[in-house]
């Protein structure tokens, strides 16, 4: 009897264990997946897709913590920080892009985010 | 003892064995509140109950009331079991001392204090309903928030860019440890998408003020005084404080492609679980923590 109860008692507590480990397998796939820049943007996109705009912001920003380098991550943070209505914060992200080379295509999305808005300045050609 | 007796005294020591195999792991790692989702330069944890520091790694558990401590141009985001955010900036000490999160109601109660440096909060999932009582402690201000975005600095650092800012001046009285500069940064009145609006209350010498726009800041000089705000943050102090939470790889943010190093190591039997089914309520003891540099092993920079 006593061995039943017990038994019975143990198995909720597995369950918990088994859902608890999802959820922190979660958390870990969402951490894995913005180590690298395009998996981070795709993982990004996908947030974006689903109406999770600030989940999408967090995944670029452990994006540029770890490739503080990456222009199309900084873009389309800058872009997300306009949809959320932060224009002041989009700007002084995109203030940091001064002198980097900025496809027309990702400028077209930033401008779709925050309308009309001024365009880093690009590198500056080197002196034959 | 009879053969009955026996084989049930035999039963219950298996349902126990087979129980504490499966409950130890979940009081082991019961504390688990998230993961350590991204690492920049110098990050070491404080563990609350061995007092050993030991450095972040990433995708390790954060636990209960451990502290976080950071180095200068150093950086951890923090990934919560409700998806919140947390970025903890460069020369910072926090902890996370209370995390209830039921998935089933949507409902969270979280508390994080924040004794020295900068950080950002962004809320989970869910932003449209309200998230309970989830706030960021600093000395000398409580932060209840509203499903939104928003940072702070506490320290030498509040002080230097509040007293830059027209609206608090240079005249104002305001300690070092304690000073507290809060800026909420979004979600807007104009926010897109179906994210609504959020807002944040700052409660300081028995006032509290409501922030609901993006850039507008509370400035709490002191234990006891009043907040001063909320006034409009300056595209300096706004600029100062992001490079306490820089990003970027400007030499001035400590970082740069060269000398940015970020901790990929894989915590290998860092199997931890949280409890989350139902309701996890994990509540710590409110502790005066100590804000020192510590005192032994020295660090490797990237924990490789």
């Amino acid at each position: 009897m006593t061995g039943r109860l017990l038994t019975l008692l143990a198995l909720p507590a597995a369950a918990l264990l088994s859902t608890a480990a999802s959820a922190q397998d979660d958390l870990d796939s969402l951490a894995a997946a913005t180590e690298q820049v395009d998996s981070g943007m795709g993982l990004a996109r996908q947030q974006i897709a689903a109406s999770d705009l600030p989940g999408a912001l967090g995944a670029l920003e452990r994006v540029l913590l770890s490739h503080p380098e990456a222009v199309a991550p900084r873009l389309l943070y800058a872009s997300l920080l306009c949809r959320l209505d932060d224009r002041q914060g989009a700007e002084l992200e995109l203030g940091l892009l001064a002198g980097t080379q900025i496809s027309d295509a990702d400028w077209a999305g930033v401008q779709a985010a925050c309308g009309a808005v001024e365009r880093p300045a690009p590198p500056r050609r080197k002196k034959k | 003892m009879s053969k009955r007796a026996f084989r049930a005294a035999g039963r219950s020591a298996a349902a126990l064995a087979a129980m504490s195999m499966t409950a130890s792991p979940v009081l082991a790692q019961a504390n688990a509140v998230g993961v350590n989702a991204a690492i920049r330069n110098k990050v070491e944890i404080r563990s609350s109950a061995s007092r050993q520091v030991r450095p972040a790694v990433l995708r390790a558990r954060v636990i209960l009331n451990d502290e976080v401590r950071t180095g200068p141009a150093s950086q951890l985001q923090i990934l919560l079991l409700d998806r919140t955010t947390f970025t903890v900036g460069a020369n910072a000490r926090v902890a996370v001392d209370r995390f209830v999160y039921d998935p089933a109601r949507n409902s969270r109660s979280t508390s994080v204090s924040v004794t020295k440096g900068a950080f950002r909060f962004m809320s989970g999932r869910n932003l449209r309903k309200p998230a309970g009582s989830v706030q960021v402690r600093t000395p000398v201000a409580t932060i209840g928030i509203r499903g939104t975005i928003f940072e702070g600095v506490v320290g030498e650092d509040a002080m230097r860019i509040a007293k830059a800012e027209p609206a608090v001046g240079k005249k104002v009285k305001a300690k070092k440890e304690e000073a507290s500069l809060i800026v909420l940064r979004g979600p807007g009145p104009r926010t897109q998408g179906d994210t609504s609006r959020g807002a944040i209350d700052v409660t300081a010498g028995g006032q509290a003020v409501t922030i609901d726009g993006p850039g507008l800041a509370v400035f709490v000089p002191r234990e006891g005084a009043a907040p001063i705000g909320p006034f409009r943050l300056s595209a300096a102090g706004l600029q100062a404080l992001q490079a306490l939470l820089r990003t970027t790889a400007e030499p001035g943010g400590g970082g740069g492609k060269k000398s940015h190093k970020t901790r990929n190591t894989l915590l290998g039997v860092a199997g931890g679980v949280a409890v989350i089914g139902g309701a996890a309520i994990l509540g710590g003891k409110k502790k005066k923590r100590p804000t020192q540099q510590p005192q032994s092993q020295p660090q490797k920079p990237n924990g490789r």
